[in-house]
């Protein structure tokens, strides 16, 4: 803890955090009260025109609404099957590419590329490799497997899996390589010793890489559920919420409800509960880590 | 040093804060009593590379060199959803551009109430030379339950089936069926020779609302949907389904690519421009798409036609889908900046305007009083006027005299739902529950 000695140092200090702190609040605290008083009120989006409050109707409004219910299950599932694979993969990743292999750092850059493409350009390109004669469904074909050809984007048993799919392989560079710069903190010394006692590479890896990640893992799990609660730009490229709502994420019926069809008070009550379950998730998660560390 | 570095973060934050303070309730056009120059905003669909956007920046640069104290911001998005995006900010944050365009009849009622849109009545009378719109398109902007034409139709034409008559030919189709059981035996001879009866990718929506919007029209005239939109009819109406019915019977009888609802409207424009598919419903905007050899090898067999009638329904044989897009005017605005948005929009669509967009674009505004040079006109945009004098009734989307926004999305998302399973009388209930909802 630093000791402030004077009121000059505490001011300088302030000074420091200002800009920040005036940017925070600006952009995110006003707009998120705004959108809180939005999600209580029934506006038609015209400025000037009055703002009615009706309470909780917009809530009741948003749960009554089955796309609503759809997109509500489709986000858990996106949820469970990205915290699921994302850390786990990129932590296996991580751990070969840590060995430093030959051609490590060639295979660093690879699965690091997807991370630095834009979410909507990884959506396009998956969209054309699974559209229904896309290059996926040729490949299937020429392969002599014509009967898995199947729409995959637009099969009800398939489309969110699809789009699952896409969203995994497209974070798990990112994961990995915030977990390789956990691995480099652990000390040789560790894994020497274990060496020594003869023991396992696949016990290394859990008795001693996993426990000493955990605060890593943890922080990636909560950034991969926040993360994942707020996907949009990859449904709105890939499918646009079709085929007629299947698809749709809160967030995407949140950007239809508000600025396509002029329901501004549901849009924002969306948004408010997209922040609630992204908090809930958040808390969870850190909880339920904290709880195991203990 | 440090206090050097304090000095440069107090200077930061200040410079950051100018820049968000942006002017707040600024109304659009700038003020011009104290010699700056107006500003004429403009927020329509012409942006790009085509020809028609050439023209239309033509007239622009025009303008602005007739009055060297005016500046045009265009605004202008092509992408839909950018435009959409852009529209609703302005209208929520109070900065509506001075010429802008609102998809839609019956849902302007609001923002008139609102004094948004300018009633052009005064103008058009007030200029006999440049009042030569078509009627029909002109009254279209004459809102149910609101005296006054609120908008200027910039652009019309009809939205018919282009075929490709060598396809049609060699899967011995000797002319386009004109009514709806010969279209369907055409569907299944185009199928017969391995060719895509009709290039519908249905993840862009509006290619399937297009195609319902041609079947209502001729199973039930362009009056229906009016009285859909005014609650006079429901969706769920035996006869709007089964309206909606034909658009599943083309789809089980293979009338569209595989997994049409997942392929998006360039694709299937592409697969039409190579000769794949034999038939592609859509408006006059892509005609300059037809004639390029270069992008599209079938070029010279792309013919166009009216989509076929019911045989049991002769009334309606000419109540067809048009695209009428408008310009509209902000209502807010006074004098100077007033008579300028007003110019501008009347050399947008003047008559020399109109022939030259015509001639070089393939671009039609609907205006009685051009003459146009046939050696200069695309065949295919002859043949679409030539047509279009023969409707009896117009109307562009059915939703469009709807009140509710969400009914584009709406009626459009049941429409393909039913391309994924569902039948006409779920897709009728989903599209009246929305309805029912909103009351």
């Amino acid at each position: 803890m630093i000791y402030l000695k004077s009121r000059k140092d505490k001011f300088k200090i302030f000074l420091f955090i200002v800009p920040a702190l005036v940017l925070y609040v600006l952009f995110q605290i006003v707009p998120m009260i705004g959108a809180f008083y939005f999600s209580v009120a029934d506006w038609n989006g015209i400025a000037g025109t009055a703002i009615k409050m009706v309470g909780l109707k917009n809530y009741i409004a948003v749960f009554k609404d089955p796309g609503f219910l759809i997109s509500l299950q489709n986000m858990g599932k996106m949820v469970f099957f990205s915290v699921l694979f994302h850390t786990p993969i990129a932590l296996l990743l991580a751990v070969a590419i840590n060995t430093k292999c030959r051609g490590y750092r060639f295979y660093k850059a690879v699965y690091f590329v997807p991370t630095v493409f834009p979410l909507t350009a990884v959506g396009l390109l998956w969209y054309f490799i699974f559209m229904p004669n896309g290059s996926f469904n040729t490949l299937l074909t020429n392969m002599g497997l014509s009967q898995f050809v199947t729409p995959w984007l637009i099969n009800t048993s398939t489309a969110m899996n699809t789009i699952i799919f896409v969203n995994i392989w497209a974070g798990v560079g990112y994961y990995m390589v915030i977990l390789i710069a956990g691995l480099t903190t652990i000390p040789d010394d560790i894994y020497e010793a274990a060496q020594i006692d003869g023991i396992t590479t696949v016990k290394k890896f859990f008795l001693i890489t996993v426990p000493m990640l955990k605060p890593i893992i943890s922080m990636c799990i909560v950034m991969d559920i926040i993360g994942t609660v707020k996907v949009f730009d990859l449904i709105f490229v890939m499918t646009e919420g079709g085929p007629n709502g299947l698809t749709n994420l809160p967030t995407t019926l949140m950007y239809y409800e508000a600025f396509r069809y002029d329901h501004y008070g549901i849009g924002s009550a969306i948004g408010i509960i997209i922040f609630l379950i992204a908090l809930v998730l958040t808390v969870g998660s850190e909880y339920l880590t904290s709880r195991t560390e203990n | 040093m440090k206090r050097l570095i304090s000095l440069f973060l107090a200077v930061a934050l200040c410079v950051g804060m100018t820049a968000c303070s942006g002017s707040t309730g600024s109304q659009s056009g700038s003020s011009n009593s104290d010699g700056k120059k107006v500003e004429i905003r403009l927020l329509t669909r012409m942006a790009g590379t085509t020809k028609q956007v050439e023209i239309f920046k033509d007239i622009i640069k025009e303008f602005e060199s007739k009055h060297p104290d005016a500046k045009v911001i265009d605004e202008s998005q092509g992408d839909e959803s950018s435009f959409n995006n852009k529209l609703k900010t302005d209208l929520s944050s109070g900065t509506l551009p001075n010429i802008f365009r609102i998809q839609g009849v019956a849902n302007l009622g609001e923002y008139i109430d609102n004094g948004l849109i300018m009633d052009l009545d005064p103008v058009l009378k007030a200029d006999p030379e440049w009042n030569k719109f078509v009627p029909g398109a002109l009254s279209y902007y004459q809102v149910p339950g609101h005296n006054g034409t609120y908008a200027i139709p910039m652009e019309s034409g009809l939205i018919g089936v282009y075929y490709n008559e060598a396809l049609f030919k060699k899967a011995g189709i000797d002319s386009f069926p004109e009514t709806w059981s010969q279209f369907k035996t055409a569907i299944q001879k185009l199928k017969a020779i391995n060719v895509t009866p009709i290039a519908l990718g249905a993840k862009t929506t509006y290619m399937a609302g297009h195609l319902h919007d041609q079947i209502f029209y001729k199973w039930m005239g362009t009056e229906a949907a009016k009285k859909l939109g005014s609650r006079d009819m429901k969706w769920t109406d035996p006869d709007v389904v089964k309206s909606l019915g034909f658009v599943k019977e083309l789809n089980d009888m293979g009338a569209f690519p595989s997994g049409a609802a997942g392929i998006s409207d360039d694709i299937v424009l592409s697969q039409f421009q190579k000769g794949q598919a034999g038939m592609i419903i859509t408006g006059t905007w892509n005609i300059s798409n037809f004639t390029n050899k270069k992008d599209c090898p079938a070029a010279d067999d792309i013919k166009v036609a009216k989509f076929p009638s019911f045989d049991e329904k002769p009334q309606y044989k000419n109540e067809d889908m048009q695209v009428i897009s408008p310009y509209m005017v902000n209502g807010k605005l006074t004098g100077k900046d007033k008579d300028y948005t007003i110019e501008l929009l009347k050399m947008l669509t003047s008559k020399d305007a109109a022939k030259r967009f015509a001639e070089e674009a393939s671009f039609l505004i609907p205006r009685t009083d051009v003459t146009l040079d046939t050696q200069k006109v695309n065949p295919l945009l002859l043949k679409n006027v030539e047509l279009g004098k023969t409707s009896t009734g117009i109307a562009v989307d059915v939703f469009d005299f709807d009140p509710l926004a969400s009914m584009q999305d709406t009626t459009r998302n049941a429409i393909v739902s039913m391309l994924v399973g569902s039948s006409p009388e779920q897709a009728a209930q989903q599209i009246q529950s929305e309805i029912d909802k909103s009351k």
